[in-house]
């Protein structure tokens, strides 16, 4: 069933459509979840919360790409999921994660204004949008997903250790972008 | 602060333009593993490059093959193979050697009186005469060596184990002309050339020829030494001692008349276009060895182009291309080496 048809259905109010979207998109929430909290259980709550808030959203959104939506639907509970407990527990994906695009913080002192977030989501679309294709894909697959690298890099063929050199190289270059756009 | 500038970017990413996730997403679906092998970031090479690698493999072996059928016919034509070389002063001597007006009896044999004196006691030196630079083979009133040869004698010392020094004579006495030869590994009484040569040897071999005299002639260019016995009742007949007998159709130590000589070496002159040089610059190695080589630099270079091909059909990196090119380079240079310009020679291929 195609996204159209799924989100048709949330409009007929049919229950149907949750079943469809975990059909669909269940193994994709779930890893996305789990790549950030790295608790099965956790993970599991989030897609649930993800189900509810596509039923109660929709309609009226009518979003275009309805695996992206989910996609940031997920994340972004993932993430309020791992502020709440981020006192309690230490979910090792976020962290890391969150490790490394510390390195993408320009230096203090460097910066000219405060960039409200959404003026720094254009400035990495920007910046995404300039990237070859593998590049970015391999930047979204690790920092959106929150895919291990080391599944990323048996995936592409490559050692961990080389990958994790690309990545690094894609960090300085959106320092070096953020730092050009005056971010703080 | 840091931690709260980096979540701020974290979120931002999670805003980032649906087409960017999808697009990942994708990536991910087509990027399982396929065939046991990942295929997400492997390039995708355009099918005119798998053609043109299987082309170029082909002019490969198509091109060593005719060189190899080349050889094989000019071995087997009694010219032999040989290298062609283009050279503009043709192939006999210097070419700015005067020719003598006199008949034959300006080239005596044996050493002129002067030269006795000066190399007295010295053993077994040779007089002998350089050829001339024109194909003075091809001409129909061929009398006599004076068309031939050049007017300036040198003398040839022999020394140990086939080797022998060069000397000129003038007024200022004698000189050490082109230099000397070094002693090699092959038996002298196989003689080749100048090397291992000596008036018991040349005797040896005129010994059923009814001559008068003889005078030893030798060409810089085809490695050959010539002994024009000279006969007052029938044809002068000439004895041969060539470097690379292969190469000029002459036996070492055999023995012809002239017009035979003229036939041989016309008909070696036709074959090579008209561009006939000899070039001493050749590598001598073990027979075993050279044949070996030879072996395997046929085996390799069949071997790597099957490797190019299957690569080609595999989509492989280009480290792999890289690697079998430069396998099938080394192998092809080895094997013009050998079988095109002969630079690279068994030690057996020399002589007789």
């Amino acid at each position: 069933m195609d996204d159209s048809q799924i989100i048709d259905l949330y409009f007929r109010r049919d229950e149907a459509a949750i079943s469809h979207t975990a059909a669909k998109y269940g193994v994709f929430c779930h890893n996305l979840a789990r790549n950030i909290l790295s608790v099965d259980a956790d993970a599991e709550e989030c897609v649930n919360d993800t189900y509810l808030q596509a039923w109660n959203s929709i309609p009226p959104t009518r979003p275009d790409k309805f695996g992206a939506w989910l996609g940031r639907v997920v994340r972004n509970l993932a993430i309020n999921l791992w502020n709440k407990n981020h006192c309690k527990k230490r979910y090792s994906g976020m962290e890391l994660l969150l490790n490394e695009l510390e390195e993408c913080i320009p230096s203090p002192g460097t910066v000219e204004h405060a960039i409200e977030e959404k003026e720094l989501t254009g400035i990495i679309n920007v910046w995404l949008a300039s990237l070859p294709k593998n590049d970015r894909v391999l930047f979204m697959r690790r920092y959106w997903n929150g895919e291990a690298v080391n599944a990323l890099a048996a995936e592409c063929g490559m050692t961990q250790g080389r990958l994790a050199k690309r990545m690094y190289r894609l960090r300085q270059n959106l320092k070096a972008t953020l730092e050009q756009a005056g971010y703080l | 602060m840091r931690e709260a500038e980096v979540k701020k970017l974290y979120d931002s990413i999670t805003n980032i333009k649906d087409e960017f996730v999808e697009e990942a997403q994708a990536s991910k679906r087509k990027g399982c593993v396929s065939a046991g092998k990942p295929i997400l970031w492997q390039k995708k090479h355009p099918a005119w490059t798998k053609w043109c690698a299987l082309a170029a493999s082909l002019c490969l072996v198509i091109g060593m093959g005719s060189l190899m059928l080349m050889n094989l016919h000019h071995a087997g034509t009694s010219g032999g193979s040989y290298n062609s070389g283009g050279f503009d002063n043709g192939f006999w001597g210097s070419g700015d050697l005067a020719l003598l007006d006199a008949h034959r009896e300006d080239f005596m044999p044996g050493l002129s009186a002067e030269a006795e004196a000066a190399f007295e006691g010295v053993p077994g030196v040779m007089e002998i005469y350089r050829t001339l630079n024109n194909e003075w083979f091809l001409a129909n009133d061929l009398t006599d060596f004076s068309q031939i040869l050049t007017a300036e004698p040198l003398y040839i010392v022999p020394a140990k184990d086939g080797a022998y020094s060069v000397y000129t004579l003038d007024e200022n006495g004698i000189s050490l002309g082109m230099g000397s030869s070094l002693p090699n590994n092959i038996s002298v009484s196989v003689p080749y050339a100048l090397s291992g040569l000596t008036y018991d040897i040349i005797e040896e071999d005129l010994a059923g020829i009814n001559y008068d005299d003889y005078i030893i002639a030798q060409s810089t260019r085809l490695y050959t030494v010539f002994i024009w016995a000279r006969c007052a009742d029938g044809e002068d007949m000439i004895v041969t001692y060539p470097a690379r007998p292969e190469f000029v159709g002459f036996e070492n130590r055999g023995c012809y008349t002239l017009k035979e000589i003229q036939r041989i070496l016309t008909k070696v002159y036709r074959d090579s276009g008209s561009h006939f040089q000899l070039t001493r610059n050749w590598l001598m190695i073990p027979e075993k060895l050279y044949f070996a080589l030879l072996f395997i630099c046929m085996v390799i270079s069949i071997a790597s182009v099957s490797a190019l091909i299957c690569g080609a059909a595999k989509k492989k990196t280009l480290t792999y291309y890289i690697i079998w090119g430069i396998i099938l380079l080394i192998s092809i240079v080895y094997l013009i080496l050998t079988l095109g310009t002969h630079s690279i020679i068994a030690h057996t291929m020399v002589g007789g």
